[in-house]
Order: C-alpha cells, then sequence, then structure tokens
C-alpha cells in the first residue's frame, strides 16, 4: 500500500538500475562521498518523511558512515546527521558530479 | 485558558494568565528550557523523541502567571505520529497566546522548515535562537537580526542548558502576546503553479467552520492530510485532489516533495542572507570518539564492554552496598516473642529493610547508568549499530531504546515506544519490552541466581533472555498486521554528561521509587507476616501446589512470593526474606529451585505498572493479551527448564 505514481514504485534493485541510469543509490556511497537528490522511491509516507528532513532532489547529500551487512547508513544533510535504514537508503537515488561534489 | 482575548490592560490587574507553548524539533533543549522556566524536573536526555506527550508548568515573572506547555519535539506540522498531531491540535485548538518555536542554531537549515509551517499557521511565534554555543562551536554564526528582520518574529538567542537568554526570552514572549510587537511575520509563497491552486483552494475553504487557517488547511489538502481531509467538504477535498493531480503533473514529483522542496528552497535563501560560516573552532578529539563509537567493528566492540561492564558495576556495586547494609540491619534486630512484635518487626521492618538492602544498591546504579546513557546522546548510535539486528526481527534501530530503558524500568520503556513510527512498530517493541528484565527482576536474578548458584549462571540466564527477546519480537511480528518503517532518526551530537542533569534524572527516578514502593513493601510485608502468623496463606499456597511443586518444582513456600510479584517483580525475593528474615536464600532453595524461580520471574507476568501502561498505549484487550501469553509462556517454559536442567544437574 500507500505507493505513489509517477515513478515512485516500490524500489527494485534491478529495474531501477535500468530505468535511472547515471543515477546511484545512497547505499552505494562510499563514506566521504557526495551526491545530489534527484529521485525518491518508496513508501509515500517514508519518502514524505524524508523530504521533511531535507532530503528534497538537489539537495547535496555526504555518506558519513555505514555499516556493512545490510546495516543502516549516516549521512550529513543541510548541516544534520541522519541514520538511515538499507530499506529506506535504497530508494534515495543520487546524481554523482566527476570530482566527488 | 480562554483570557487571551481579554484586553491587555485587564489582563495585568488581575494578574491573568498568559499561555506559552513551547515547540520545535526534536532533541533542541525544548524540555530543558521548560524546566529552567518552570523550575520543574521534566525529564531531559540527548535523543530525539523523549517527550511524547505534552507537560505544563508556570511561572509567575513581571506581574505575570504564565503557563507554559512543553509539546513533543516534531520535523513538520503533518500528522505521521502522535506526537505531531498532539503538537498541531494543540497549537490550533487551544489557541497558546504565544509559541515559542525553540530553533537549535546548529542546524538552522532543518529547524527552520518547522518554523515556516508555523507561520502559516498564523499563530504568534518568538523564536528561541538555543544552543549558539555549539552553533560557534561548529563555525556557524547567525545574524539573529537580519533573520528576525525576515522572518518578521522576534528572534533571541538562548543557552537553555545554562539559562542564558531565558528572561529575555519569556519578555519577548509577553511583547508578542500582548501584540506589541511592530514585526509582520513573513508570508511563505510557493511557486506560480502551486500558489496559484493554493488560492483557488482557499477560496473554497474560506465559508468553512475550521480551527486551521484556510491557506493552512489548503497546503496540507494538497499534500494529501489524512486528518484536515477528514475536516473539510467532500468537494473540498476532491478540488484538492484534482489541484495535486495538476501539480504532480507539471512538475513529476508529488506534492509533499514538491512543498518541502519550494520550503527548502525559501529557507536557503534565508540562510544565505543571515547565517556565516566560519571555521569550526572545536572540532577534533569529540568527533574521533564519535567515528570509534559508530565504528563497523570497533563501535560493536565498545558497545559489548560498555553494556558488559555497565551490569559488572551494577552487580559489584549492588552486591557489596547490599551486603554492608544487611549487616547494618542484622544488629538492628531485637529480640521479640510475641505475635504482634512479630508481625511489626518482621512484616512492616522487614519489607523496609528488604527495600532498603535490596532494591536500592542495584536499582540507584541503574538509574545512574541510564541518565549517562542518556545524557551524552549514546542510545541513538547505538540504534544505529544494531539497526540490521532489529531488522531480523522485523523492527529497526529505534525500537533499541525503548528496550534499553527497559533495563531499568518497563514501565517508561513501554511509553518510549512512541518514538516508534507507526502502530504496528510500536506494539512489537512495547510487547518486546516486556521481555526485558527490568532493575526488579535483574534483583531477583541476582539475589537468588548471581549470589548463591554463580555469576556466570546470572549472566547465563541474560544471555537467554536476549535470544527470547528476539523471539518473541519475531513472533510479533509475523501475528501483528501493519505498516512498518525503516529507519530515519537524527543522530544528535555526542556530548559529555552534565553531572546536575544526570543527578537530578536519577534522583527524580530513585525518590518515586521511595515514596510509591517503599509503601508497597511495608504494607505488602505486614500483611503478608499478619496473615502467615493467623494461617491465612497455606490453603493459597496448597492451592498453586500443581503449579509451583509439580511443574515448576519449587517449594510450596514459593506460591506467595509469585502472587506477590505480580505487583513487584522484586516481591518474589523481597517476600521470603521476610518471611525468614533473612536474604541467605540457601535455606529457602536449592539451586536448581533458584534458577527456576529467578527464570519464572522474569517472564511470568508484566507487573501491575507495566500492565496499567500497556493498557493506557494499547488498550484493555492488548493488554490482556499480551498478559495471558506471558502467563502461558513463562509457566510452559519455567517447566521446560526445570525439568532440562534436572536432567543436567
Amino acid at each position: 500500500m500507500d505507493n505513489s505514481g509517477a515513478g515512485y514504485s516500490e524500489p527494485h534493485r534491478h529495474r531501477h538500475r535500468q530505468r535511472f541510469r547515471g543515477l546511484v543509490s545512497l547505499l552505494e556511497l562510499k563514506n566521504g562521498q557526495k551526491g545530489v537528490v534527484t529521485l525518491l522511491q518508496g513508501n509515500k509516507k517514508v519518502i514524505h518523511r524524508l523530504s521533511e528532513l531535507g532530503i528534497v532532489p538537489n539537495t547535496v547529500v555526504e555518506v558519513i558512515n555505514s555499516i556493512p551487512f545490510g546495516g543502516p547508513v549516516e549521512v550529513l544533510v543541510r548541516g544534520s546527521r541522519l541514520a538511515i535504514g538499507r530499506d529506506v537508503a535504497k530508494g534515495i537515488l543520487l546524481r554523482v558530479e566527476e570530482d566527488g561534489k | 485558558m480562554s483570557s487571551c482575548h481579554v484586553p491587555s490592560s485587564a489582563k495585568r490587574d488581575d494578574k491573568a494568565d498568559l499561555v506559552v507553548a513551547l515547540a520545535g524539533n526534536a532533541n533542541v533543549g525544548k524540555s530543558t528550557l521548560f524546566n529552567q522556566l518552570t523550575g520543574l524536573h521534566q525529564h531531559v536526555g540527548n535523543w530525539p523523541g523523549k517527550t511524547v506527550e505534552k507537560f505544563e508548568g508556570s511561572l509567575v515573572v513581571d506581574g505575570y502567571k504564565i503557563d507554559v506547555i512543553d509539546l513533543p519535539g516534531i520535523y513538520s506540522l503533518s500528522t505521521f505520529s502522535i506526537e505531531e498531531l498532539i503538537s498541531r491540535e494543540h497549537i490550533v485548538l487551544e489557541k497558546p497566546d504565544v509559541v515559542i518555536n525553540v530553533v537549535d542554531a546548529s542546524v538552522l537549515e532543518r529547524n527552520l522548515f518547522f518554523t515556516l509551517q508555523l507561520l502559516e499557521l498564523q499563530t504568534p511565534i518568538v523564536i528561541a535562537l538555543n544552543m549558539v554555543d555549539l552553533a560557534e562551536d561548529r563555525g556557524l554564526s547567525v545574524d539573529e537580526k537580519k533573520l528576525s528582520e525576515i522572518l518578521g518574529v522576534p528572534i533571541v538567542p538562548t543557552i537553555a542548558s545554562k539559562g542564558i537568554g531565558v528572561y529575555e526570552l519569556i519578555r519577548q514572549a509577553i511583547n508578542v502576546a500582548e501584540r506589541k510587537t511592530k514585526l509582520r511575520p513573513m508570508n511563505v509563497k510557493y511557486g506560480k503553479d502551486v500558489e496559484e491552486r493554493i488560492e483557488k483552494l482557499t477560496e473554497l475553504i474560506k465559508n468553512g467552520d475550521l480551527h486551521y487557517p484556510p491557506r493552512f488547511v489548503a497546503v496540507k489538502l494538497l499534500e494529501g492530510d489524512e486528518d484536515i481531509k477528514k475536516k473539510v467538504d467532500k468537494k473540498v477535498v476532491e478540488a484538492a485532489e484534482k489541484f495535486a493531480k495538476e501539480i504532480e503533473e507539471i512538475r513529476g514529483i508529488p506534492v509533499p516533495i514538491v512543498i518541502a522542496s519550494e520550503r527548502y528552497a525559501i529557507i536557503s535563501r534565508i540562510i544565505k542572507e543571515s547565517r556565516k560560516i566560519l571555521a569550526p573552532s572545536k572540532i577534533g578529539l569529540v568527533e574521533k570518539v564519535d567515528q570509534l563509537l559508530t565504528h563497523k567493528i570497533l563501535g560493536y566492540l565498545i558497545m559489548t564492554i560498555v553494556f558488559f561492564s555497565s551490569f559488572y558495576a551494577i552487580f559489584t556495586f549492588g552486591d557489596y552496598v547490599s551486603t554492608i547494609l544487611s549487616a547494618a540491619f542484622e544488629t538492628l534486630k531485637p529480640s521479640i516473642v510475641n505475635i504482634t512484635g512479630e508481625i511489626l518487626w518482621e512484616g512492616f521492618f522487614g519489607g523496609f529493610v528488604a527495600g532498603v538492602t535490596l532494591l536500592l544498591p542495584f536499582v540507584l546504579p541503574f538509574y545512574l547508568l541510564l541518565s549517562i546513557l542518556e545524557d551524552t546522546g549514546y542510545l541513538p548510535r547505538v540504534a544505529f549499530l544494531l539497526d540490521n539486528v532489529m531488522h531480523k526481527v522485523g523492527l529497526h534501530g529505534k525500537a533499541i531504546i525503548p528496550l534499553i530503558m527497559g533495563y531499568a524500568c518497563n514501565v517508561p520503556a513501554c511509553y518510549a515506544c512512541r518514538i516508534m513510527d507507526t502502530q504496528r512498530e510500536r506494539l512489537i517493541s512495547a510487547f518486546a519490552v516486556t521481555f526485558i528484565p527490568c532493575a526488579a527482576r535483574i534483583i531477583v536474578v541476582y539475589g537468588l541466581v548471581g549470589a548463591f548458584v554463580g555469576i556466570e549462571w546470572a549472566y547465563a540466564l541474560l544471555l537467554i533472555n536476549l535470544a527470547i527477546i528476539m523471539g518473541m519480537a519475531r513472533l510479533a511480528f509475523k501475528v501483528c498486521p501493519g505498516e512498518s518503517m525503516g529507519l530515519i532518526i537524527e543522530v544528535p551530537p555526542l556530548r559529555l554528561p552534565t553531572m546536575r542533569v544526570v543527578l537530578t534524572q536519577t534522583w527524580n527516578s530513585i525518590k518515586s521509587i521511595m515514596y510509591v514502593v517503599f509503601p508497597i513493601y511495608i504494607i505488602g510485608g505486614g500483611i503478608l507476616a499478619a496473615l502467615y502468623s493467623f494461617n491465612v496463606l497455606q490453603p493459597v499456597e496448597e492451592l498453586l501446589t500443581p503449579l509451583t511443586v509439580e511443574w515448576l518444582g519449587l517449594p510450596t513456600y514459593a506460591g506467595i512470593p509469585l502472587l506477590f510479584g505480580v505487583v513487584r517483580k522484586e516481591m518474589v525475593i523481597i517476600m521470603p526474606a521476610i518471611l525468614f528474615g533473612t536474604t541467605d536464600f540457601v535455606s529457602m532453595f536449592t539451586p536448581l529451585q533458584m534458577l527456576t524461580l529467578a527464570f519464572v520471574a522474569m517472564y511470568y507476568i508484566p507487573c501491575a505498572a507495566t500492565f496499567a501502561m500497556l493498557k493506557k498505549e494499547f488498550g484493555w484487550k492488548t493488554a490482556c493479551y499480551i498478559t495471558a501469553f506471558e502467563v502461558a509462556f513463562a509457566i510452559l517454559l519455567g517447566g521446560l527448564f526445570y525439568r532440562s536442567l534436572d536432567a543436567l544437574f
């Protein structure tokens, strides 16, 4: 339930890789790497909550820490630090610029 | 408090009330400010979501009697969570004379997101620009005059933890409430496509009888706010849905994100004009420590050490103090022969002694350690580390916070489950919390098993318990319908615990124990001794023997303590201590019986206070289901536990 339309389907790894060439999910960033939020996928409420916390398109997000084996990632966004679970993070798609900025 | 429409001159004469509400993001220091203003001791701690209900206090300043409401911390005025609904409804329906919007100066952008929504609510506000010291440490310099000009709202820089700026803040709040400020609040304007539709929708709403400002309702309707939808005409909802669809077609993204993006764009412009980034002054050691605490390997190592050494410290300290106190009370014991004296001494005084020697030495360090953990900001970091583990049982990292609190007491822990985002997650976490051995149960485990069977057995029981909690949460996850959200939690800055805060919190917890729990021991002890003296309890014990003796292998006299344990778990050992006049349980139970009794006591029922809290949060039915399940679970597993150990020994 709660899947909104307009390209906001439940995230599916392989499918969105093909559909959104050039974009990577937050999970694929290394520590210290930055990306620009381009697309948000997943549960409507989750997306809404993320946007309220400042994760909206064209926002720079920096990964500062992550836990392997399905653990969460910690990001710096608009001066605040957020811990984001894997399920949520994989729906945050970013554009990474060449110099990592 | 509806005196807000009385003219200001009349107010001053009869010292009429002003109502001030504190609102803002989670973990920005609202409760700290509340305590500063009211002199009360509302619970504070360094993790987002502590305050889940509104609290009230009052103060008298400059001839005004002011009521202060501490609202739960929220990021938005949408209604995803109970806290958001509480805060929004309070501001709109109770109409406080002024809202003090507490803002964390070091995370200004995200905090202003909430401020913009308050402006849209058209409520009179004053901004407390809090934690300006922290912002400066981070090299962020906020020009509050400029910011105040742009927002059209008075701003007072504060450091709530030190009381700096608090008086000025309250004076500004009075000014705003008295309409003495010349500032005109800023209008929040969106892009043309959105703005057109908001205006059309506002026209449609205007005639309706709503407490909310029409424009606010229009924005919320476009965002699809379920609560607001229920409050307006069906036609308006339909129009809003049509407009929302149009906006989504133009922008290609859902309306809530369009709105959030626009608000953040406005904020970026505000910040550009009012904040300078200088070189941060105090980064280094704290950041290094922080990196270690959440390191993918060392973080877990440190966490294990922290929790293990906490338990070790509690056991060691508790045992040491308990022994000294017991010896001290022993010397006080007179020789009494008559039965009234027996009841008085063994019962009433015995209850008191058992409380002092068993409860305080263990509970005190528990609360002290928990306060320290809370105040440092370590708990959200543990949530980060254990997110994937919690996912295995259908929860996520945030649930670890109530679970850890549960080790001190299940009651506030069940309450803290409100930090979970959905009702389902709240219920699963609360269910898991009731399996956490609270300080009272730890006393039973330690007093029986740790002290007389072996400390390694006590730890073993705690480890088995961890496995059981995981299993139970998993079970609840399977059984319980509803939706789950992933982990999204703010990581607050790490800091050294403040001695004053830690001691105050500990003292508050201990104080309530002394006032509430000690009378229970003393009266309970008296009643028990009296009933025994008159041979009233033996039939009850007889009745319980199929369970206690046959199935669990316990002595007959274990039945009554287990019944008393329903009230408070530590009664399970305090009662035998009173009956036998000693805490040397070797004379009463075999090691196997001690293990079984401790095991059963850990699980057999949520105590009365926990039950009441479960009822409050989830209703009678759920509370009864949980209780019934746990009784059956403990009896079944207790019997199996006894039999398997019996075979081993």
